[in-house]
Formats: C-alpha cells, structure tokens, sequence
C-alpha cells in the first residue's frame, strides 16, 4: 500500500489509468496539494466560524467546542501532510494512497512486479480510484467556504419559516385570574414547559414569578401575545418551538406593547405563571403581563 | 429567488455540514489508523466464523464503538478493508447509530415528561426499549439478508476502495523448496503518519463531498417548513398513512441520530409507532447517508439494503400500533427539547 513510486514506475503496458497515469508525478503533486488546500481551507472556516461567532445561527452551543476541536485538527493532519509532501520533493516520492492493486501489495521500494494487466478496471476506474476525480470533489468542497466568505449565516431562519414552524395556536380563550403567590422567579423557559406537563409542576409554579426571554409573536386576539424560543438540540434543522402565551392586563395595554414591538422581536418579559387548558386537552403556560411587564432583549442562541 | 427562501435554505444546508465535520474527520482518522495499523487478519481471527453470531454482535458493536451515521461509514470502509464480512459491517452500520448509549440516553431524555395512559407514565423508558429493540432486529435482519445476497451475487457489490485486499497469490517458482514467508518490512514512524494522513484526509474529502452534496439536497426540501407541519398531523388513527410519512420525513429532514428523539417528541400529534418509525428510520437511510452509501456499496448492494430496511421498518410499527398505542395524558404544547 505504502510503495515508493519510481518516476519511470514500471507497472507494465497495460496498467493503465482513465485519469492519471503514475509516471505523472506532477499529476499526483497537484492533487495531493489541492487535497491539503481544500482541507485546510475548511479547518481555516471551522476556525473561523468560531471566532467570528457565526456558529450561534446553525449549531446549539455544545457543539461550538467540537467545530473548533475539528476545525484545529483539520489543521494539524493537513500541516503534517504538508511537511510529508514538501519532504517526499526531490526525494522519493511517497505513493501512498490507500488502494489496492488487484490482489497484491507493495513493500515501501518495492518495484511493482504485476503482469500486464493485473491492474483491473474495478482497482483503477475513476469513481473509485483513491485520488482520481480530484477536481469536482474541490468544487464541491468549496461551496461551504464560498458562503463562508460571502458572510453566510448571518442570521437564523426568515420569519415566514419560523411561523411556518410554530404553526397556528389555539385561542385560551377567557382564564381566571391567578393569585399572585410570590416566591422565586423561573428564568428559564424550559422548565416552564416540562411544568405545563405535569400535574405538581403545575401546582408549584402556579401564581409565582417569572422573568423569560423569547420571541414575541402576534395573536388574533387583542390581549393575547405568543412567545416563543426555537429550542435547537444539535443544529438549526432540529430546532423545536416551546411556547408560552402572554395574556396582558387590558387590551389597550397590548396596543401600546404592538408600538413598541414588532413581531418576532426579541423581549423579557416579567409576568405570573399561569396555566391554561387548552380545547385539545393539553396545558399551556400562560404569563400574565401588566405595565412595563414586556422589555427589550438582546437574541438568545 | 425570494431572499428568505436561500436564508432558509443556507441555514439548513450549512448546520448539517458543520455539525457533522468534526464526526467526519474523527471517523477519517480512525479509519487512517485501523488501515495502517490494523492486522490484516485480526478481526477474522476474533469474528466467530459463522455469519449469524458473526451478524449479531456486529449489530451490538454499536455499544463498544459508538459512531454516528456520518462517521460509521467511514469507518465501515475501512473495517471491510480489512475483512469485516460485509453482513457483519452491514449490521454495524444500520445499529450502530442507533444502539449506543449517547442516542438512547437523549431519546430517554426526550420522552422522560411526554406521559401516557391512564396512569400517567413516562414514555422515555418504552421508547428507549422499542428503539433500541427495532434498530437492533432491522440491522440485524438486513444483515442476515445480505449474507445471502452476497452468497448469491456474481459481481461485487462494494466499491473498490471498500473491497479488502485479495490473498497474495504465490509467485511462480522452478524450485521444489517451499519458501518462508517474507516477513513484512518495517515501516518507519514516517511513512506510517504518511498513510495515516493520506487515508484520513482521503476518506475525509471523499465521504464530505456526498455530506455536502446530500445535504443541499435535503435542505432543499426542508426549506418547506410546512411539509413537516403536514406530515405530523396525520391521523394517529391512520397508521398505514401516518408511518410511511414519517419515514419519509426522516429520509428527508437528514437529522443527526442525537437529536431527532427531540423532534420527533415535538410532533405531539402523531403516535408512538410513527414517532418509532422516524427514529428508527432516520438513522439508517436518509439523503445524506444514501449519497454517502454509493462510496462503499455498490447500487446492487443499495438497492438490496434499502427496501429491506424499509419495509421491516414500516412493518415493525405497524406492529407495534398494534399492540402498543397509548394516548397521552397530558402534554404540553412541545415538550421537546427538554
């Protein structure tokens, strides 16, 4: 597998190659070359992605680490590939590619001794031949890093896929009022949720304080709005909406929050848990809002 | 073009291709070692020799070596390479992203709140169970398919790069004297990081050109956020429709085998067996993984492996409907995610 390659490289008349023939050392120098181009150009993007803080738009952060782990490791094989190559230059040039030739092997020197011809078709097409095919497969390779340098992702989804993602939410319709309880404030969003689920949950958090951040969502009714965090657990193509539902204290008071925010705007918003029955049976946090209960709020990823 | 639809496409297109790199290029590097330092002979000599024994624990290798589909198939080749019987490598690689501890822990995890029947119980442990349990027997199965298969078959059904290296035929010789076997030449610490590196950054661009390629083809699709809202809501009462919709939706949303217990916990609409078929499907085949497929097999040996996942899939959930279709308690409106 590792045999050094002769220049005059002796594997008889028939042995021949459909897209590179191994006398061709320029050939072989060029695609290994273009290989640790293209490769590194992709651990250079990893990098990049993570430093220029693009990867928050397509990955939840747990993945951050492994991209730039990836990015640098790309580097280090391709660095040492380099070295190997730039070695392998005016020396013995080492033919390492990872194919067999019909059957038989090659010690390292070792001048391949094959008949004519025992370089079959199924070792050397060009589909499959290790380095063969080399250009389409830059071409292709590129296209991550051309979007990378054309400044893409820069942002998440549009808005008319996000909506199409959330879908259409029932209406709560008229609820009670809630007894404000006091208590600790709930922060995150994702407890709000699994609480919905729960008979106990529900109990516990019913009447106490929360402080969320979420995307506003416009509702039908005049003193309702929905709120929303597209929750990703690996990459944005998984990414899940929770929901929760902001009932305010009067619906002039809505109209006032619609002039200060536009659909789909980042906000806080502090306000009692509630929970509501919806018709299909399921629960719904619902957080009752009044003045200054809806502030500004930087995106959360 | 409507600017938000390439928004929505990049996006799609671009999060599955950096999520799986640094799968890819650890499967690439495995591979790189298993070629250059891995015996030619030793996994034949550990393998029980019979195909059956030999197929199951290729189906559990999963909980040994866990892998996810990108960087299994990379390694797949090289471990055939090497004389993995391909029945063997086949349940490997249907299992392994499937039956390992990190995708049954986030499955758990995202059906631990979704509670069902009467009393209210947990959906995390019968999923776990029925995932692990039909990944198992699907790959397995396939596996024990493909044996025949490739008894029976006059042509080769793996790609060169994939096929491992025949026995060296002995050279002709006038003389009576058997010859010692050469012992393998030494090779120095050099030329070894040489084949590690040429096989890793080979195996690497060539399994990230059908990432990519499979990927563009899948964000294509899902920039139509509203076709999975259609596949979800079908009928829990129609699983003949339901469960080859979402199948459908798995071969086309290309999820990673972590994270698609979370979404498939999001359609709250649907039902257990056809939640089970997203999860056991997707896994297996999707776009991504079929493109990526065509570097190791063969079409013969695609076209053999594909309708036999399929169709075990389709009929295991339906079985499963059967005997196992509880309604939800309560849920909230997404309880995925958690």
């Amino acid at each position: 597998m590792d045999h050094i390659i002769d220049p005059a490289h002796p594997h008889g008349d028939g042995h021949d190659h459909d897209h590179h023939d191994h006398g061709g050392l320029g050939d072989y120098y060029l695609e290994q070359l273009l290989a640790v181009f293209i490769c590194g150009a992709f651990g250079i993007v990893a990098v990049l992605m993570y430093q220029f803080d693009m990867l928050k738009f397509i990955v939840a952060e747990k993945f951050f680490g492994s991209i730039l782990a990836g990015g640098i490791g790309l580097l280090a094989v391709v660095a040492l590939r380099g070295v190997i190559l730039w070695r392998s230059v005016g020396h013995e040039p080492v033919h390492d590619h990872a194919h067999d030739h019909s059957g038989h092997d090659h010690a390292p020197g070792e001048v391949c001794d094959a008949p004519a011809g025992a370089h079959g078709d199924a070792d050397h097409s060009a589909d499959d031949h290790a380095h063969g095919n080399i250009y389409w497969r830059i071409v292709v390779l590129a296209f991550p890093i051309v979007l990378f340098l054309m400044g893409l992702p820069n942002k998440t989804f549009s808005a008319d896929y996000t909506e199409a993602k959330l879908g259409s939410e029932g209406k709560i319709g008229t609820i009670g009022d809630v007894a404000e309880r006091g208590g600790e404030a709930t922060y995150d969003f994702q407890s709000l949720s699994i609480a919905a689920a729960s008979d106990d949950k529900r109990r516990a958090l019913e009447g106490t304080p929360a402080k969320i951040k979420g995307q506003l969502r416009y509702m039908p009714s005049p003193d309702e709005f929905g709120l929303f965090y597209m929750k990703i657990t690996c990459c944005a193509t998984d990414a899940v909406p929770l929901k929760a539902r902001i009932k305010v204290e009067r619906p002039s008071l809505a109209d006032a929050f619609k002039k200060n925010f536009k659909n789909h705007d980042w906000v806080e918003v502090s306000g009692t848990i509630q929970f509501a029955k919806l018709e299909n049976g399921e629960y719904l946090t619902v957080l009752r809002v009044k003045d200054g209960g809806l502030t500004k709020a930087a995106p959360v990823y | 073009m409507d600017a938000s639809v390439i928004q929505d496409f990049v996006i799609n297109f671009i999060a599955v291709v950096w999520q799986a790199m640094p799968f890819i290029l650890l499967g690439a590097l495995i591979a790189g070692i298993l070629e250059e330092l891995l015996p030619q002979d030793a996994i034949s000599r550990f393998l029980p020799k019979h195909f059956i024994p030999a197929v199951l624990i290729g189906g559990a290798l999963g909980l040994i070596f866990p892998m996810c589909e990108c960087g299994i198939v990379v390694v797949m080749r090289r471990l055939l390479r090497k004389g993995l019987p391909l029945s063997c490598c086949v349940a490997y690689m249907l299992a392994g992203p499937i039956v390992n501890v990190v995708v049954l822990m986030s499955t758990w995890y995202a059906f631990k709140e979704y509670q069902v029947g009467p009393e209210g119980e947990s959906l995390g442990p019968p999923m776990v169970l029925l995932r692990a349990g039909l990944g198992y027997v699907v790959a397995c199965l396939t596996g024990f398919a493909i044996h025949f298969v490739e008894k029976r078959s006059k042509t080769p059904l793996l790609t060169a790069s994939a096929m491992p290296p025949a026995a060296k035929k002995p050279k002709l010789s006038l003389t009576v004297v058997e010859a010692e076997p050469a012992p393998a030449p030494k090779k120095s610490i050099w030329v070894r990081l040489n084949n590690i590196t040429a096989v890793a950054l080979h195996d690497f661009m060539d399994i990230t050109v059908f990432l990519i390629l499979g990927s563009a083809l899948a964000a294509l699709m899902r920039t139509n956020a509203d076709l999975v809202g259609s596949f979800e809501s079908m009928s829990r009462s129609q699983p003949i429709v339901a469960i080859p919709a979402m199948m459908a939706l798995a071969v086309l949303l290309c999820l990673c085998s972590e994270a698609d217990a979370f979404l498939a916990a999001s359609f709250t609409k649907a039902s257990v067996s056809a939640k089970l078929s997203f999860l056991v499907l997707g896994p297996m085949l999707d776009l991504k993984l079929l493109l990526m497929y065509t570097r190791v097999f063969r079409w013969k040996l695609i076209a053999a492996i594909v309708p036999c996942v399929v169709i075990q899939c389709f009929a295991y959930s339906l079985i499963v409907h059967q005997l196992y279709n509880p309604l939800p308690t309560l849920s909230a409106e997404s309880t995925a995610g958690k």
